[in-house]
């Protein structure tokens, strides 16, 4: 957020005073207007070209939030109302635990249930198919609707009652099974098993998903007793809801954690576990490390795109050239003049940026669909949600917004230097030959600034910084190397570097997702 | 003068009031440029070219100063530099008593629009401007209100008879329409000096017979013209001809004068 404000206050210093300039000479927005309306095609190819920035900073951080709403989804499918387990030692007494907890009175804790689970193989005889290793619940149905603060997402709202031979399973279990209700279904465990009769197949969310399957209470160790060896008997647990829904309780996780091993520290051997926490910060990590991936490689589009945002307004500024050189005679200062061209120039970024965000949208979707399966998302079932952050909107649209205003301004004031009567007759500026002090000095900035943003990036472990700082230093180190080489050699060695450095970044930062896949 | 004619019914007539105090009905004595010793080269790649070689030129306030001379040999270029529109190499001009090349870029700039206005050959009127938008310009920059520098316009362009096309885009008009629109816009801001290089270059001959008419009513008022033509009738219509040939000034007084000199000089050789 703070990256935003950063960003929208730089865009509004660049902004100010063309608006200022606007409102004070209207005849330069009629110009601008005009210009804009005069040759529609143009201002869409001018369009089209500058948000290609603003289009590929929004995709990386889209890329991001899908894949992390993606992985994110599995809170929601998987634990619903659950935060928190705590699971006794084996032979404990879940009741006793259960006291515990409710004497430590913990205000984040909006409700507690008790469970039973257990790994157990499921059987379709009739479909010949079976699930091996699949998890089977048991709990209070009444008591679980009631789990937490939102019924909803408990995934077991709507269902009554469970009869001793019945069994709930969610869609994911009765798709592999190839069982719908009424269908029996066979429960292996504890070298015994039953055949219990599907009484409802419900969606994958909350419980419904913290179980592959739900069976009545009693039915797990009714199981266990008829065996000879237990090796892993069925588990007790108390499962905790936090304050809040799926996705908003992660703030409260890390101390409710804490003062629940607090209220247990007594009892012996009580495992506390957050896998809500757990699954939440694994997707906003995924997401993370995408967007750097994908931004660290979008860099170098952004690049390419602000040379060709440098072209666009150059190539406008050559079609008014002689209009331009005629205000400057009429007298227009350098100054008004820059405001003039600006004053356009902004009115093609802010469209540029808007679209651009929405592009940025389109692509982000895509490409997440496209490389999610690569980067371990595909089994999330839930597929690739279209999530749209505004935060990450916010940040593209006023990243490509600032580059294209910066470009404008270093153009227009570029432009305004323009000799008046070359600029009238349409001549060609002579070219300078000797490199300007202030093009070395400049220079010799950009060098240090990029190598600085460089090794910055190499310490701090910023692909970015360190993508982006080396092209930057030999960009800018291009004037100072035209000093000591001839401008051909000069030219080709810069470019050399930069594409050398871009493929080389490209490569790292994929390979270093392979071992994911 | 216009921009205090807020309360004249007539501001033509307070104008023409306004110029007769200021001139007397004859130039003044202080010239109001003077130019000293101005040299211009071009430089392109290894090629250079002496356009001005050391040009003197004083212009007295009210004269109306034609520039007559070969093709090429420097006319365009002087009116250039002595506005201030180019840059110069060496020399100095005063315009009004301040030195333009002494002074900032936004001095000049300043300066520029507030005491000359500029005609040019090709019109060069902004495409996307209506006449009358056109024709504030100046007045925009030097910061008169908008409401007052719109009423300024129309009443300049009524001056030159073009006041129901106020709202035409210069593309909707005419050639010798255009022209008198930069005229227009050339004198709306009052300048000291006009500076007109070969404004009826681009037009038949009836058209540019309009344009000198409204040159000369112009210079009748009071206004200072430095106006560079090869139309010989227009050349020697002014009071000073000016010779330029080959980056100098070669030539320099009343053309009939001139125009004796060189009979006699024909005669004597
Ligand atoms: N921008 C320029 N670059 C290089 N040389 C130039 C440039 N402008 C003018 N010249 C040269 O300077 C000389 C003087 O040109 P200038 O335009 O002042 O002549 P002129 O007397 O106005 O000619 P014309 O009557 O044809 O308009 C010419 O030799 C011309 O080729
Ligand atoms: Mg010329």
């Amino acid at each position: 957020m703070t990256a935003v404000a950063v960003l929208a206050g730089l865009a509004v210093f660049l902004l100010a005073p063309l608006a200022v300039a606007a409102v004070r000479q209207r005849t330069l927005v009629a110009m601008a207007v005009r210009n804009i309306r005069r040759r529609p095609a143009e201002a869409v190819l001018v369009v089209a070209g500058a948000l290609l920035g603003t289009a590929i900073i929004t995709s990386a951080f889209v890329v991001g939030d899908v894949i992390e709403g993606s992985f994110a989804d599995v809170a929601r499918t998987r634990y619903g109302p659950v935060d928190i387990t705590l699971t006794p030692a084996e032979g404990a007494d879940l009741d006793e635990v259960t006291a515990a907890v409710e004497a430590a009175q913990i205000d984040a804790i909006d409700g507690l249930l008790a469970a039973t689970a257990a790994t157990a193989t499921l059987e379709a005889p009739q479909r010949d198919a079976a699930v091996p290793q699949a998890s089977v619940v048991e709990f209070d149905l009444a008591a679980a609707r009631d789990f937490g603060s939102d019924p909803r997402i408990t995934g077991v709202a709507d269902l009554r009652v469970l009869a001793t031979d019945g069994i709930i399973v969610n869609e994911r279990t009765a798709g592999r099974l190839g069982v719908q209700a009424g269908d029996t279904l066979r429960l292996h465990a504890y070298d015994s098993n039953v055949d219990l009769e599907v009484s409802h197949v419900v969606a994958e969310v909350g419980l419904a998903g913290y179980g592959g399957a739900i069976v009545a209470p009693g039915t797990l160790a009714a199981l266990a007793e008829q065996a000879a060896v237990v090796a892993t008997p069925p588990r007790d647990q108390l499962l905790v809801s936090l304050d809040g829904g799926v996705f908003d309780t992660r703030e409260l996780s890390d101390a409710a954690v804490a003062d629940l091993r607090a209220a247990a520290a007594d009892l012996p051997g009580v495992e506390v576990e957050a896998p809500k926490a757990r699954v939440l910060d694994d997707a906003q990590a995924e997401g993370a490390g995408l967007t750097e991936v994908f931004s660290t490689i979008g860099s170098f589009s952004v690049l390419a795109g602000i040379l060709l945002l440098v072209n666009l307004f150059v190539m406008l500024a050559e079609e008014r050239k002689t209009e331009l050189g005629m205000l400057r005679a009429v007298g227009f200062t350098r100054r008004r003049l820059t405001r003039a061209f600006a004053i356009e120039a902004a009115v093609y970024a802010m469209a540029a940026a808007a679209a651009g965000a929405v592009v940025g949208i389109g692509i982000g979707w895509l490409v997440a669909v496209v490389a999610g399966p690569i980067f371990g998302a595909a089994d999330q079932g839930s597929g690739y949600p279209l999530v749209i952050e505004p935060a990450s909107l916010a940040i593209g649209a006023s990243t490509g917004l600032v580059i294209s205003l910066v470009t404008i301004w270093a153009t227009s004031l570029r432009i305004a230097r323009l000799n008046i009567i070359r600029a009238i007759r349409d001549l060609p500026e002579p070219k300078v030959a000797r490199v300007r002090t202030r093009t070395l000095v400049l220079g010799a900035v950009g060098t240090l600034v990029g190598a600085a943003a460089g090794f910055a990036g190499y310490l701090g472990d910023n692909a970015i910084a360190l993508c982006l700082g080396v092209p930057l230093a030999a960009f800018s180190a291009a004037p100072l190397l035209r000093r000591l080489l001839p401008e051909r050699t000069a030219r080709l060695l810069t470019a050399g570097t930069v594409l050398t450095w871009g493929w080389q970044c490209t490569r790292c930062s994929v390979t270093s997702w392979a071992p994911r896949t | 003068m216009y921009r205090n004619a807020e309360a004249s019914g007539s501001p033509m007539s307070s104008n023409d009031v306004g110029r007769m105090t200021r001139l007397a009905g004859t130039p003044s004595r202080e010239p109001l440029l003077s130019a000293r010793g101005v040299t211009k080269t071009y430089r392109t790649g290894t090629h250079e070219v002496a356009a001005l070689r050391g040009v003197d030129l004083d212009v007295r306030a009210g004269e109306l100063v034609m520039v007559m001379g070969p093709s090429g040999n420097g006319k365009t270029t002087l009116l250039n530099c002595l506005s201030g529109l180019d840059d110069i190499d060496a020399g100095t001009v005063t315009v009004d008593g301040d030195d333009l090349f002494a002074m900032s870029d936004a001095d000049r700039t300043r300066h520029r629009a507030e005491r000359m206005g500029f005609v040019f050959q090709a019109f060069n009127l902004i495409p996307v401007l209506s006449a009358a938008e056109n024709v504030e310009l100046p007045l925009l920059v030097t910061g008169v209100a908008p409401k007052l520098a719109r009423e300024q316009a129309r009443e300049m362009l009524s001056r030159v008879g073009l006041v129901d096309r106020a709202d035409h885009r210069p593309g909707e008009l005419s050639g010798g329409e255009q022209q008198r629109v930069t005229v227009a816009r050339a004198l709306v801001a009052e300048p000291a000096l006009v500076w007109a290089d070969e404004p009826t270059g681009a037009l038949d001959s009836h058209t540019a017979g309009e344009i000198v008419e409204l040159l000369h009513e112009v210079h009748a008022a009071g206004q200072t013209l430095v106006v560079v033509t090869h139309d010989e009738a227009l050349g020697r219509s002014g009071q000073r001809l000016v010779q330029v040939r080959d980056g100098l000034v070669v030539g320099d007084g009343d053309p009939m004068v001139d125009e004796l000199l060189v009979a006699a000089v024909a005669v004597t050789s």
